[in-house]
């Protein structure tokens, strides 16, 4: 009977075990959500100070933008007060807008022109060549030596060359199209010497390009031309 | 021997400064230099660029040979429009003078987008003109006061 009862109260020993074991983790795990409030509620507290600081600021800001206030009033007073006759104030004024104008000078390039007309006048192309967006597409200089050259004592106004410019651009457009029209014509793709030389044979109005542009001519037909001349001559 | 050596310094001497004012007075008569008498490949061959498709290449003897068409069509007809004004004894040679040489030489069709070129200029310039008089007239008013 003994053994039969001994074993029993063991039993409930480790039953309560392991209630102590569940009640204790059940206590464990009921706290800790505790604790997480209480973090989070010390996170929560230097924001609010942040915000009683901020509240606290704030007025002092205020109180400076309304004290700048009067400040900039007095200044502008000043400056009206100033006479507009005086003669110093006035060169003061003309020095500083010529060192502004110094300063913003555009960075020229070798032959004369500057980096951001350039830009502009190929803006202007893109656009469709509006004549306001584009002025000059070769530089004046290099022209005008180029006419002094034939004729030294002619004297060539600044209309005459825009013009001459205008015309260059317009001859050269028109030219390479011409020429490009013969080498779509021969199915390639580079134009060359051939194609303008073509042109040039071909249109009347480039007849003053043909010692300059000539046709190329094989020696063998060369040969047989000159011939045929001969004989026919004969 | 030393003296040898002397005169030989002052001929060389003698020799370069004549080179030297030979060729200051070559750039004053108006000898113009290979490069100055063409105008800019580079130039050129943006124009050309744009002006083709895209896909189209340009070899190197076309752009040359662009380029020494270009300057030779400058010389046509600029000496076409001075010869105008020496039969018109005048010594300046105008946007108008140019317009008229192109159209008597054959290139009718730039002759008249020239002319409205031209005039848009004017008028530019008559505006610029204009409100330069203006700046300087308030100047002397404030001047006065």
């Amino acid at each position: 009977m003994t053994s039969s009862n001994s074993p029993k109260p063991e039993k409930k020993i480790t039953k309560n075990t392991e209630i102590s074991k569940t009640q204790k983790k059940k206590t464990k795990n009921a706290e800790t959500p505790k604790t997480e409030k209480k973090k989070t509620k010390n996170a929560e507290t230097p924001k609010t100070e942040k915000k009683k600081t901020k509240n606290a600021e704030t007025p002092k800001t205020e109180k400076k933008k309304n004290a700048e206030i009067p400040k900039i009033e007095k200044k502008k007073t000043k400056s009206a007060e100033i006479p507009l006759t005086d003669g110093k104030t006035k060169r003061d004024r003309e020095i500083a807008k010529e060192e502004n104008k110094k300063k913003t000078k555009k960075p020229k390039l070798s032959n004369g022109t500057s980096k951001q007309r350039d830009e502009g006048s190929k803006k202007g192309v893109a656009e469709g060549k509006g004549e306001e967006g584009k002025m000059n597409v070769f530089p004046m200089n290099r022209i005008r030596t180029m006419i002094k050259g034939e004729d030294p004592d002619m004297r060539v106004s600044q209309e005459a060359l825009l013009a001459i410019n205008n015309a260059v651009e317009k001859f050269l457009e028109q030219f390479s199209q011409e020429a490009y029209a013969f080498c779509v014509r021969d199915r390639k793709k580079c134009l060359s010497y051939d194609h303008l030389a073509h042109v040039v044979s071909k249109q009347r109005r480039y007849d003053f390009l043909s010692d300059f542009v000539p046709e190329r001519v094989k020696a063998e037909d060369a040969l047989r031309e000159r011939s045929a001349a001969g004989t026919g001559g004969h | 021997m030393g003296d040898n050596i002397g005169k030989v310094l002052d001929r060389e001497g003698f020799k370069y400064n004549f080179t030297a004012s030979a060729s200051g007075t070559s750039a004053q008569d108006g000898v113009i230099k290979e490069q100055d008498r063409l105008l800019p490949i580079a130039n050129v061959g943006r124009i050309m660029k744009q002006i083709l498709p895209p896909n189209a290449k340009i070899s190197k003897e076309a752009k040359e040979t662009m380029q020494e068409s270009v300057s030779e069509f400058i010389s046509f007809v600029t000496g076409e429009a001075s010869d105008k004004c020496h039969k018109e004894k005048r010594k300046t040679v105008n946007g108008d003078d140019i317009c008229w040489a192109l159209a008597t030489l054959g290139f009718d069709d730039y002759s008249e987008p020239l002319k409205r070129y031209l005039y848009k200029y004017r008028e530019m310039e008559g505006e610029r003109a204009n409100q330069n008089k203006g700046s300087n007239g308030y100047e002397n008013n404030i001047a006065n006061i």
